[in-house]
């Protein structure tokens, strides 16, 4: 349920138990955290920068702005692969574990055709900035780029989550064997 | 409003079978959007709205607070203060319960979790209440109930998510929720008191530390309270926005883990990555509702409420309870987050409408919110409670929070009656 995910380390999904999916979420998780860690010192300059030198970064705002899209746009993969998503499982005590499985490859496969049309009409939004050379007031950074990113991010959400289809199906058949 | 009607429905329907929320919401509202204006334009609004929300400066606070969040409990100062409160109040009758109020009410401090609280908590409390022989109705009572100040005591995730869907000062938010938060650490104090009165068994005296201790075990938490007067100060004077609050809190934090040498260049990049993992989980909860509200815009599901309302001839009272009632009866199947990403597209206009003051209403909902969260069936403090103390029974649970339901009701009763409890620290804001 939703405020469970603010905990520490979210649940081990079996597909991660593949090596090439791991090796996805922790390379692009990492990029993520690294974006994060470059926010908080970003912010802290900034403010230091203000009021004891008089010289604030001037680029905080606009680049916490890009930041923040392109972290969470990095983390996708990760939380879909690992089934972080916030989930309503009120019934799930009362669906049966065959029902639950079909289930899941339904959403996945959801999920999957949600990330491409949304990564297609932001890769189109991403197009038309750049069209028009939207930048950035201070760094003149360009914004379409990290539009581009997130079309780029959903495509591969897309993409793993689909791989995981294969990968979680072996898990379901071991699953029920025990 | 009868495609509004349909939507809700598909939208239950769809998150009951186990949809995740964020795009349950996202496919209802697009697919409703798409009947009203057309799929073309309805395409180009799920990316705009996806695009707008992930670039919105007053979300940013999200991912920083909750990595100040996470640094803070890595750096141990959970169970820190709980050590000081203990050795305030612990000699009292009830006085570990009321340290673990007096705990949790300093972690959401730092913290903006409701369930992170209790989680955290409830490791470090209820054994030692456990130990000196508290009933375990008290002990997983005064964890479930003190956890529920970490989405009131400023900083909070669902006043950042409600400032953003209602464009309201976050700031204020943060600021209107601190009296509130203290008068609930008052209340839940005088409910362990009451308790413990009745039935001295429930929660008997620990042992009475002299001055000189007590002074060793309040000095270890003054970083902790530092760190709060620095991150909520800086908002309340206006020195930095709730952005840089949260930035400068998490690499205060940052430095305080460091030095303690709780942190490792493994740890620390494991809390970078699930701190980016729970901000994209939130985010795009977000924007789905986001997307659903424009939906529900276009259906003109809050016009149509308002007309309902007005011509109902009801009193602006009396819907505020209907209201109240209502999220009462909904936190029985849907948790915090989730209610108020559902409900409030449809009421805030209404609420507006009846010239409630939009901050109010945000802690108003909070406070609602919160009662649910420690209330059967689904209480999801209790459940985590009970994932760590597995042998209690979930009634013992269901009966030890019933005194503190009881403070909340008296809380809500008089931040209605009072609003000025709420708004009088943020209308003194620049």
């Amino acid at each position: 349920m939703s405020e469970l995910e603010l905990q520490e380390g979210g649940g081990e999904s079996h597909s991660l138990s593949n090596p090439f999916l791991r090796r996805v979420d922790i390379f692009f998780t990492f990029i993520a955290g690294i974006i994060l860690f470059l926010m908080m010192v970003m912010t802290s300059l900034d403010v230091i920068g203000r009021y004891l030198f008089s010289a604030p970064l001037g680029f905080a705002y606009e680049m916490t702005q890009i930041g923040m899209a392109t972290m969470v746009f990095c983390a996708l993969p990760s939380v879909t692969l690992r089934f972080d998503h916030v989930t309503v499982d009120l019934l799930d005590n009362i669906f049966s574990p065959g029902f639950k499985a079909v289930r899941d490859v339904l959403v996945t496969i959801l999920i999957i055709g949600a990330c491409l049309f949304l990564a297609w009409r932001l890769g189109k939004f991403a197009g038309r900035l750049l069209d028009y050379s939207e930048h950035t007031s201070v760094l003149e950074f360009p914004i379409g780029i990290a539009a581009a990113i997130g079309a780029g991010m959903l495509t591969l959400t897309a993409i793993f989550a689909a791989i995981s289809l294969f990968v979680s199906g072996r898990k379901v058949k071991k699953g029920t064997a025990q | 409003m009868s495609a509004a009607l349909t939507g809700f429905f598909v939208l239950f329907g769809s998150l009951f079978t186990g949809v995740p929320l964020a795009f349950a919401l996202g496919l209802v509202g697009y697919f409703g959007f798409a009947a009203f204006i057309g799929f073309n334009p309805a395409g180009a609004m799920i990316a705009q709205t996806t695009w707008d929300t992930l670039t919105s400066y007053s979300l940013s606070v999200l991912p920083l607070f909750l990595l100040m969040g996470n640094l803070v409990n890595r750096a141990g100062m959970s169970r820190e203060l709980y050590d000081a409160s203990n050795a305030m109040v612990g000699h009292r009758r009830g006085g570990l319960g009321m340290a673990t109020i007096l705990a949790c009410g300093g972690f959401s401090a730092v913290c903006g979790s409701s369930l992170a609280t209790a989680a955290t908590m409830s490791s470090i409390a209820l054994p030692s209440m456990r130990r000196f022989g508290y009933s375990d109705a008290l002990s997983t009572g005064s964890v479930a109930a003190g956890g529920t100040l970490g989405i009131l005591i400023p900083p909070s995730v669902i006043m950042v998510v409600y400032g953003s869907m209602t464009e309201t000062s976050i700031g204020k938010l943060f600021i209107a929720g601190l009296i509130p938060g203290l008068l609930g650490v008052l209340l839940y104090s005088g409910a362990i008191a009451v308790v413990t009165a009745i039935n001295p068994k429930a929660g008997p005296a620990g042992p009475r530390l002299d001055w000189k201790n007590r002074w060793i075990a309040v000095r270890k938490v003054w970083t902790t309270l530092a760190l709060f007067s620095l991150v909520i100060g800086g908002i309340y004077l206006g020195v930095f926005t709730p952005t840089e609050a949260a930035g400068v809190g998490a690499a205060g934090a940052f430095i305080l883990a460091v030095a303690r040498g709780t942190l490792n260049v493994q740890s620390f990049l494991e809390i970078l990555m699930s701190t980016a993992r729970m901000t994209a989980t939130l985010m795009s909860v977000l924007v789905g509702a986001l997307i659903f509200s424009n939906f529900i815009n276009v259906a003109g599901v809050p016009l149509a409420f308002v007309d309902m309302v007005q011509s109902s001839g009801l009193s602006s009272f009396s819907v505020l309870l209907v209201l109240i009632m209502f999220y009462l009866l909904l936190g029985c199947v849907f948790d915090s987050l989730a209610m108020i990403l559902l409900t409030i597209p449809v009421f805030f206009p209404l609420v507006m409408q009846l010239g409630f003051d939009p901050v109010w209403f945000g802690v108003v909902i909070v406070v609602v919110v919160e009662i649910s969260l420690i209330t059967p069936p689904i209480g999801m403090n209790i459940f985590i409670i009970k994932s760590i103390a597995k042998d209690i029974p979930i009634t013992t649970i269901y009966k030890g929070v019933i005194p503190f339901v009881i403070a909340d009701f008296i809380r809500l009763a008089l931040i209605i009656l009072l609003p000025a409890i709420v708004l009088f620290l943020p209308n003194k804001m620049m």
